[in-house]
């Protein structure tokens, strides 16, 4: 069978203006990133300017794994756990919630709102919108309700700025990118590999 | 020749560790829930598991809890997670939930086939 473009992507190296890309009016920002362990989200995080009370609603990493990174950051830092509760015993502090992991869009928006309503955060990340969606497949299941989900965002009233993380480890590329329905997209590449003169 | 039973909700990983696993002469077989596992790992008798973390159902700890129930509680099992745990975590689940391994997506092929080998002795 012949194969078809099914889209073109055109990638920007912001690392020099990423300050600039990032002060620019925007309310929703998604995030292409490789990265397998939570420093470089975080470090990520630490460029956003504003954040007094950051929401951090994850479905793949535990309070515990996620909390010490954000300790040299002057900042609120509330997270809604959605894994550990399904591994260890857990009770809610003032700061950490435990929840069952959402298995739909339309669940993950209804306990966004939920915390929303109750914290009222400067930033909330979702982490991660792969939970739900495959970017490098032509027809991902729930496209129209992630469409519905990102316009929710984008268009709310809140004055919070949603931050959607998407952990891109495929093998595939990318074969769409919801282009109109945040305001902003970035690619962060993190690449690793043996440090050869460390010997 | 091992006995492997692959527990993940994904089929595509699925499909993945059992050809990998079958490639290495095993023999296989699948569950994609807790549910699922639990039915079939006594007529199974699986000499190692490749347990995900995260599925639809039964909790990982309900299924540990069942797993002891059933007198299968020293059952090698290696999570196989896309979860981050802290360090302090991963020393629980491999002191106190007999875990013997914990490997995360996405998962290096080599790797995962190496852990395996370790565990089988």
């Amino acid at each position: 069978m012949d194969l078809e473009v099914l889209a073109v992507n055109y990638w920007k190296e912001t690392r020099k203006d990423l300050k600039k890309v990032l002060s620019e009016p925007w309310k929703t920002l998604l995030l292409f990133h490789n990265s397998k362990e939570v420093k470089e989200i975080v470090d990520f995080i630490k460029k956003l300017s504003g954040a007094k009370k950051i929401l951090y609603i994850s479905l793949t990493k535990t309070d515990n794994a996620i909390r010490p990174y954000f300790d040299d950051m002057e900042t609120s830092l509330f997270i809604v756990d959605c894994v550990s509760g399904g591994v260890f015993e857990k009770k809610n502090t003032r700061t950490s919630f435990y929840e069952n992991p959402p298995s739909t869009i339309d669940e993950m928006s209804r306990l966004n709102d939920k915390y929303i309503t109750e914290l009222y955060p400067d930033y909330i990340i979702l982490d991660s919108l792969s939970q739900f969606i495959d970017f490098s497949t032509t027809t991902p299941k729930n496209t129209q309700n992630l469409y519905d989900f990102l316009n929710t965002l984008k268009n709310s009233r809140n004055s919070c700025k949603f931050i959607l993380l998407y952990m891109d480890t495929s093998s595939k590329s990318v074969s769409f990118v919801p282009s109109y329905d945040v305001d902003i997209i970035l690619k962060m590449e993190v690449i690793s590999d043996k440090v050869y003169w460390k010997g | 020749m091992a006995k492997i039973m692959i527990v993940d909700d994904n089929p595509d990983i699925s499909e993945t560790l059992k050809t990998i696993m079958e490639l290495e002469k095993h023999e296989t077989q699948t569950a994609s829930n807790g549910e699922e596992f639990l039915n079939k790992v006594e007529k199974a008798k699986p000499d190692l598991v490749l347990l995900d973390v995260m599925m639809p159902g039964l909790k990982t700890k309900e299924i540990l809890v069942k797993l002891k129930e059933k007198g299968l509680g020293n059952l090698k099992i290696i999570l196989v997670t896309v979860v981050r745990f802290s360090d302090e975590e991963r020393k629980i689940l491999l002191n106190e939930y007999n875990i013997k391994d914990y490997v995360t997506k996405p998962f290096d092929l080599p790797d995962i086939v190496n852990r395996v080998r370790k565990h089988l002795g």
